[in-house]
């Protein structure tokens, strides 16, 4: 009962005013944990959790899409959750660790998202590598075999077109979000600052770009399938409060609210009443080493721009998604660092009923 | 119709008089060394090689290999070769090493065929295996950025459909011929007895299944596109003169004639003046149950009759024409230990 009543309180005060007290946000449960950089997280139609894994790279070492070498690897991977156990579905996609300052986090590069349909499930395998096919693609797998019909090449298309006309062909497809009940999605690619629109036949044109790197990451539509919502990393140096999300009008694609102020946002949701979800990674000090550890949320956005804090020092959480039917969230944590200490947490916002 | 009686008469005669052949073996120089698994060979239109090599397997436990355990990587790959000297253009393409007898190399499995187009590069990437997304398939690349914009899964469709009824569902996609218009491939499943149609819409229908499991391994286009040819490996044991080679009507998708007394024939290809020329893998001996070291050989069939070219090859497995000097290359020691693959090549023929 005390639980209830708390929750209760705390959703009185959601949308009235910003919640400082950690006591006061909702418990979670850690659903899978020995995880290899988990970053994508999603519900199939029918309420089944996927999870991607960038993996933790591999023992060849190659030239990396940055400076220096990466250790690649085949070891990232899509899962399923069954009776709260991981189940492999897709294996051996590519993972590249790179390399990192001592001390850091490791970081590895490599499968990013998943997006479930009834029929087709579509991965986004993230950062290209020089000569790795499986990479810098979005790869259409249907759901019986879960073997591939269909690859969009979003790295070959930003090396030839230059999208976001930085002059710097770099591409990272990060997340792909399907419209409610069809199969024209929307695959952001971070590196390119490129939002593209994937037709039902699989032709994918540039929807949104940006010039200035705001590095957009994740993208949701809502349910009604009238709104999508964009969240924006911020390029280096990750200053806290650049990052931001987005709201465009899915008709027109037409910009209809832009919420600033936010840190290094990796995913959103948009909630049934406009509330938007999103995902804080962490805050950048480069004085002090960098990413600072457990300093990532969930939070709440109303559509009044109201910010509400839902999880507090979160370490790296990456993405976010929400139960078709359940009250039920599911966030990626440890998405960046120590190999095998990646989890998946879940928690609820509303009270838990009686019997 | 006159072409094809007088093809019917062709290979009636050639098929009696191929055993009182005898000609001088066609010299052959070394091309290139240190392959992986070479298997099939193909030239660009501007006379570039490319080579399929299977790759060496790796060190990844694969309990679910289609014949058991086995141990899996990412060591296949594509290579192309001017003027010599060979360049990975595809690299971390999947391979099993399921094992093999003691004291004779793995059958590595891997990508098996590479097609070359002005622009597009096709690779055909062999035996299913399970989870992982690239085997049994068939993907396009462009050929300039090397990166893929297209998949056909054939191992999905093997085992959603069972094209040639036999309720064995294994999928083995090993060869691909581009015609020679570009409107359309074929594509042939050595294990699911299939031959395949695309024309690169994203889709392939089945065009022929085969029963009996004769193991199609390849084929190839004439060149004025109106024929092609399917070679077939048979399947275990493997007898000498139990294979053949199949011609088709390329409009009609009709059998107009069949070569038999042949032997584990792994590849086709139709020289620039319409001769067929074929790789035989070797001889399976049923003594001792396993392929009898150097001897496989290169075939021909030609207006002229049908005879063999070389012969004494180590598992000789694809053949290709260079469009731009005419010489032929073929892959050898396409099993063998690591780095022992090797690209011979001749000239033979107007």
């Amino acid at each position: 009962m005390r639980t209830k009543f708390l929750l209760l309180t705390f959703l009185a005060l959601l949308t009235i005013t910003v919640f400082p007290n950690m006591a006061q946000e909702p418990s979670y449960t850690v659903l899978l944990d020995g995880l290899n950089s988990p970053r994508g997280v999603n519900f199939s139609p029918d309420g089944v959790l996927y999870v991607v894994e960038a993996g933790n790279g591999g023992a060849t070492s190659i030239p990396g899409p940055f400076d220096g070498p990466v250790q690649f690897g085949f070891s990232a991977r899509v899962s399923a959750v069954v009776n709260n156990e991981r189940v492999t579905l897709i294996d051996y996609l590519p993972s590249a660790q790179v390399e990192s300052a001592p001390g850091a986090p490791i970081e590895v590069l490599g499968a990013m998202d998943v997006a479930i349909l009834q029929d087709e499930l579509w991965v986004i395998t993230g950062h290209q590598l020089p000569g790795v096919t499986l990479t810098g693609l979005a790869i259409g797998y249907d759901t019986v075999q879960l073997r591939p019909f269909q690859v969009l090449d979003l790295y070959g298309y930003e090396s030839e077109n230059d999208v976001d006309g930085t002059g710097e062909f770099l591409s990272n497809p990060g997340s792909i979000a399907f419209m409610p009940n069809s199969k024209t999605a929307l695959i952001v690619d971070s590196g390119a600052n490129a939002v593209y629109r994937k037709a039902e036949d699989g032709a994918f044109t540039v929807l949104h770009t940006w010039d200035n790197n705001p590095v957009p990451t994740g993208v949701d539509f809502s349910d009604d399938g009238t709104i999508y919502a964009l969240g924006f990393l911020s390029g280096y140096p990750f200053v806290t409060g650049a990052g931001r999300v987005d709201v465009y009008n899915a008709d027109t694609d037409d910009l209809l609210v832009s919420y600033e102020g936010l840190t290094t946002v990796t995913d959103v949701i948009i909630e049934a009443d406009g509330t938007i979800l999103a995902v804080q990674y962490a805050s950048f000090d480069i004085d002090r080493g960098g990413w600072q550890p457990n300093s990532g949320s969930v939070i709440a956005i109303t559509p009044d721009g109201t910010i509400t804090p839902v999880l507090s020092n979160l370490n790296f959480p990456y993405a976010i998604a929400k139960h078709p039917i359940d009250d039920l969230y599911a966030v990626s944590v440890n998405a960046v660092g120590e190999l095998g200490t990646g989890q998946v947490i879940t928690f609820s916002l509303l009270p838990p009923t009686e019997g | 119709m006159r072409t094809k009686l007088t093809l019917m008469a062709l290979f009636a005669l050639l098929i009696g008089i191929l055993p009182s052949m005898a000609q001088d073996e066609v010299p052959y120089e070394v091309l290139v060394e240190g392959l992986n698994n070479p298997r099939g060979v193909n030239f660009s239109p501007d006379g570039v090689l490319y080579v399929a090599e299977a790759g060496i397997g790796g060190d990844i436990d694969f309990p679910e290999g289609p014949f058991g355990p086995a141990m899996l990587g990412f060591t296949g790959r594509v290579s192309a070769v001017v003027d010599g000297v060979s360049s990975t253009v595809i690299d971390y393409l999947p391979s099993v090493n399921p094992g093999g007898a003691p004291d004779a190399p793995a059958e590595i499995l891997g990508t098996m065929d590479i097609i070359a187009t002005d622009d597009q590069l096709w690779t055909v990437m062999g035996h299913e295996l399970k989870g992982v997304t690239l085997a049994g398939t068939v993907v396009g690349y462009d050929r300039v950025s090397l990166r893929p914009f297209q998949v056909l899964d054939i191992y999905g469709y093997e085992h959603a459909a069972d094209p040639d009824g036999t309720g064995e569902l294994l999928s083995n996609v090993v060869g691909m011929a581009v015609a020679p218009d570009g409107s359309n491939a074929l594509i042939v499943d050595a294990s699911g007895n299939t031959l395949y149609r695309t024309t690169f819409n994203g889709t392939f229908a089945v065009v022929k299944s085969w029963e009996n499991n004769p193991v199609p391994t390849s084929v190839a286009f004439s060149p004025d596109g109106t024929q092609y040819a399917v070679g077939f490996l048979i399947s275990f044991p493997f007898p000498t003169g139990a294979s053949r080679i199949e011609l088709y009507d390329a409009a009609t998708d009709e059998l107009i004639f069949t070569a038999e007394g042949l032997t584990a024939i792994t590849d086709v290809v139709y020289g620039t003046d319409g001769t067929l020329l074929a790789v035989s893998y070797g001889e399976f001996s049923g003594e001792t149950f396993s392929w009898i070291p150097n001897s496989g050989s290169v075939i021909a069939v030609s207006p002229d009759g049908v005879g063999t070219l070389i012969t004494g090859l180590q598992f000789p497995y694809g053949i290709a024409q260079n469009p731009v000097d005419g010489s032929y290359a073929v892959s050898v020691n396409a099993v063998s230990n690591p780095g022992e693959g090797q690209i011979i090549t001749f000239v033979w023929g107007e």
